[in-house]
């Protein structure tokens, strides 16, 4: 381990671009990568397309090994980005397609069919990289990094082609976003409303394959669906809203990329790939930590919130129930149906006089008239579900009080008023 | 090109091993499309793996089964909490899991490196079969001393026998649990088994299988042993029973075969051998494609061919009842509203004759055959206005179609409810 003062100077020019022209190239390129990887992911993801994605990244091997062996017979020297990955990108599609011609068959089903494709594909991949390994073994120098991921070998031109494609599906991206999520969230929907849903879900496919074979000079083949799925998958937690996803996603992207590459260049020996895709899963698990709604905590306080809102409904049904003023001793006695300890009912006490619905006096806890009226409007809500069960829904008398007890608390206004209106006949008002 | 026991015997016998215990496996993953949780355990083993090797500092197998034990019951806990507590949809939540948890893996890979130098990445990926070597090994395979063999068989060999007669052991023991649980998870709810127990115990074996496999073959021909084999058994056969012995049997054959060819082919231009895992992968999935067009039940090739055989018959029948319905009425038959290549074919079948004025009329098989169809027809007709309830005038359309089918139920009291035997799709 470095020794962490230096390290952390270090990090911190490398990551504003201070540590020569190389470095920030290299974080500019994983960066942008990382914004179209976050578009395009999330179209995957809300697609239930994630390990298509997966597929597609592993398949990538043959082509990558395939056009180099070619671009060696066009007198290359060594790995060179371009015939990498045009490569790349045929034997990706060509996986893609193979699933999809597999899918149709009854005894295959998608799992299988993806499974077939990755390992299969990976493992013709193999076999050439063994050959290729073995005939001209001093001018593989490099090709792991297609593997696992190393940003650090890239050239200013490899960063530009990155950037300028990456910047490309993002517009369109952008551009399709509206039919993308059409078909992401109801493709029977979009179909019959008139889009061309498999015309859309093909320029989708295409669209991660670039991202995919684009990404592995940066991230590697076997990562390469990390950097699809993470972002997405962690904007999720932030929003509902498609265009608030694309943006958080693309910007937990941009981070990733960013941090990731500053962090590999300058911690020794470290792949970019797995660095980036770590940053991300850090940033993936504090989203479902701290994400607002839907995030660990938030919905910890929700339900906690939740719990108090019921246990203070409760007390004041009984204290209006039992009329005039209650000692304080005689509490758990008055709420013994709800087995409360006496630290519980002192705390609940505390905080409904907080929210003066209570008074304490000599006499004992009483209800004041505001909470006379809560009391009151709860109790009503309580007998209108009680009959309404009874009435409409055909629940058993005997058995309406343990159903009723968990809904009178959630009983919106427009409700109760829908339900005196159709309750009326009954004799209830 | 033979084999030589030195160099090729352990290899062998650990693809064998590798192919057929996860395939024993992959049968129920693939059933209980499960497949993808193959690929994500095989990855996501690999932190465990490493972790316990850089935490034991030895390749001792009991370490590396514990770390990853632990790293696959991690990642199954993980990925059902991120579905439940997180509401990720599940195919997110296993990618999510896994490519952290492969990050995680090369990294601790790349840092012990520093220290551990006989840790490669590539050797989790592509497995290092050949370095499987029995150094003082006989000439020949007559020569083989089954006593001197079993000492010199490597722990890693060892690792894989024990995960074999594991898988076994539980595919066996667990067999009518897994059956009813991969075809059927409500009755099995009901019935009382532990779906979720069947499917941890499941999930922990393919974690094993993927350590023990690891080292001689890599992290990708585990998914492959997983699901290819087993996905081909599927095309061949309806019976659990006989998909999972075809699973073996192709997994033996896949094995075998891959393992060959990765040291014959390159004797064909002279180069050196190819990566054995990665040709056992190849020669599976091609094997797999040969059932997918070849398959007696379900490949294509003969699906097509059965189509094209109904459709002649099809037609046939309808030939012969035109042709006898026209001599019946008098009314000429018209050779035109006739395809010309099914009246070639009846006469080729002897259906039809032809007159020496060119005229075509039926043979007595002909005429037995028109009769015939003609009956079940009208039996049909019965059937959908007697039974189904057909109005009259619209049964005719309907029979029309039927009559080319086998009408014996019919006589039988048409009893619609007769068990099948296929599992439900």
């Amino acid at each position: 381990m470095p020794d962490p003062l230096p390290f952390w100077l270090d990090f911190w020019n490398v990551l504003t671009l201070q540590s020569g022209y190389n470095s920030s190239l290299v974080i500019l390129g994983t960066a942008s990568l990382g914004v179209a990887s976050g578009v395009v992911g999330t179209f995957a993801v809300l697609r239930r397309r994630a390990l298509m994605a997966d597929a597609l990244g592993h398949a990538t091997l043959p082509g990558v090994v395939g056009g180099f062996l070619l671009s060696l017979l066009f007198g290359a020297k060594g790995p060179e980005m371009l015939p990498l990955l045009f490569g790349g990108a045929c034997s990706g599609l060509l996986g893609i397609l193979v699933v999809q011609f597999l899918v149709r068959h009854p005894r295959v089903r998608e799992d299988a069919a993806i499974g077939l494709v990755l390992s299969v594909f990976f493992g013709f991949g193999i076999v050439l990289l063994s050959l290729v390994q073995n005939s001209v073994a001093t001018q593989t120098a490099g090709l792991d990094s297609y593997i696992y991921g190393q940003a650090s070998t890239m050239t200013r031109a490899d960063v530009l082609i990155i950037a300028a494609i990456s910047t490309l599906v993002v517009v369109m991206g952008v551009l399709f976003r509206n039919p993308f999520g059409q078909v992401c969230f109801d493709a029977d929907f979009a179909a019959s409303t008139g889009w061309p849903v498999d015309r859309i879900d093909l320029l989708m496919m295409g669209l991660v394959a670039v991202v995919c074979v684009v990404g592995i000079p940066a991230v590697g083949l076997m990562l390469v669906v990390a950097f699809l799925i993470v972002p997405p998958a962690a904007a999720r937690l932030w929003s509902t809203r498609l265009s608030h996803i694309l943006c958080i996603s693309a910007a937990i992207g941009a981070v990733s990329g960013w941090a990731g590459a500053a962090l590999s260049s300058t911690l020794p020996n470290l792949p970019t790939g797995p660095v980036i895709v770590l940053v991300a899963g850090v940033l993936f698990v504090l989203s479902l930590i701290f994400a607002p709604r839907r995030g660990l905590l938030a919905r910890k306080w929700d339900e906690q919130r939740r719990n108090r809102r019921i246990a203070e409904d409760h007390a004041l049904e009984h204290l209006f129930e039992h009329e005039g003023p209650v000692l304080g001793d005689r509490l758990v006695e008055l709420f013994a149906v709800r087995g409360w300890s006496a630290r519980q009912i002192n705390r609940l006490m505390q905080r409904l006089r907080s929210k003066s619905f209570v008074a304490h006096s000599s006499g004992g806890w009483s209800l004041t008239p505001t909470g006379r009226s809560r009391g009151m409007t709860i109790q009503r809500n309580h007998a209108l579900w009680t009959q309404y069960l009874i009435s409409y829904a055909d629940v058993a008398a005997t058995h309406v009080d343990w159903s009723v007890d968990q809904v009178e608390h959630v009983l919106s206004e427009e409700l109760v008023a829908q339900l005196e209106e159709q309750l009326r006949p009954e004799g209830v008002s | 090109m033979t084999f030589v026991p030195a160099l090729d015997l352990f290899p062998l016998l650990a693809s064998v091993l590798v192919l057929v215990g996860c395939t024993l496996l992959g049968n129920f993953l693939v059933l209980r499309r499960q497949s993808l949780m193959g690929d994500t355990l095989s990855h996501a083993v690999l932190p465990g793996v490493v972790g316990a090797y850089l935490l034991f500092g030895t390749r001792d197998p009991l370490g590396l089964f514990l770390g990853a034990l632990v790293a696959g019951l991690l990642t199954v806990f993980s990925i059902e909490a991120l579905r439940r507590i997180g509401r990720i949809e599940s195919n997110s939540a296993m990618g999510v899991v896994f490519s952290i948890a492969f990050a995680i893996g090369v990294i601790l890979i790349q840092v012990g490196h520093t220290d551990h130098v006989d840790l490669d990445p590539n050797c989790v990926l592509y497995g290092q079969l050949e370095l499987l070597v029995w150094f003082d090994a006989p000439l020949s395979f007559a020569d083989v001393d089954p006593e001197k063999l079993f000492r010199a068989i490597p722990t890693s060999v060892w690792s894989l026998v024990i995960m074999t007669l594991l898988s076994a052991s539980f595919v066996l023991v667990f067999f009518k649990e897994l059956r009813i649980v991969s075809f059927d998870p409500g009755l099995a709810q009901t019935l009382g088994f532990s779906s979720a127990g069947i499917n941890l115990m499941l999930m922990m074996l393919v974690a094993v299988a993927t350590v023990a496999s690891f080292e001689a073959v890599g992290s990708v021909l585990v998914i492959a042993a997983l699901i290819v084999p087993a996905s081909t058994a599927r095309l061949l056969t309806d019976r659990l029973k006989t998909q999972i012995l075809v699973s073996v049997l192709v997994a033996f054959f896949c094995a075998v075969l891959g393992y060959w060819s990765s040291t014959w082919i390159p004797h064909l231009w002279g180069g050196g051998s190819l990566k054995a895992s990665g040709m056992i992968t190849v020669i599976s999935g091609g094997v797999f494609v040969l059932a997918l067009f070849f398959s007696p039940r379900h490949g294509y090739w003969f699906q097509t061919s059965r189509v094209r055989q109904l459709a002649d018959q099809v037609a046939l029948e309808d030939l012969v009842v035109l042709l006898h319905t026209s001599e019946a009425t008098g009314v000429p038959f018209s050779r035109t509203t006739v395809h010309p290549k099914m009246l070639s074919l009846g006469i080729h079948r002897g259906l039809v004759e032809v007159s020496s004025s060119g005229q075509h009329f039926l043979s007595d098989l002909g005429r037995e055959l028109a009769v015939e169809v003609q009956g079940r027809r009208s039996r049909w007709m019965m059937y959908l206005v007697d039974e189904v309830g057909l109005a009259p005038d619209h049964a005719p359309a309907t029979a029309e179609r039927l009559e080319h089918l086998d009408d014996s139920l019919l006589e039988k009291g048409t009893d619609a409810n007769q068990p099948t035997k296929q599992p439900p799709a």
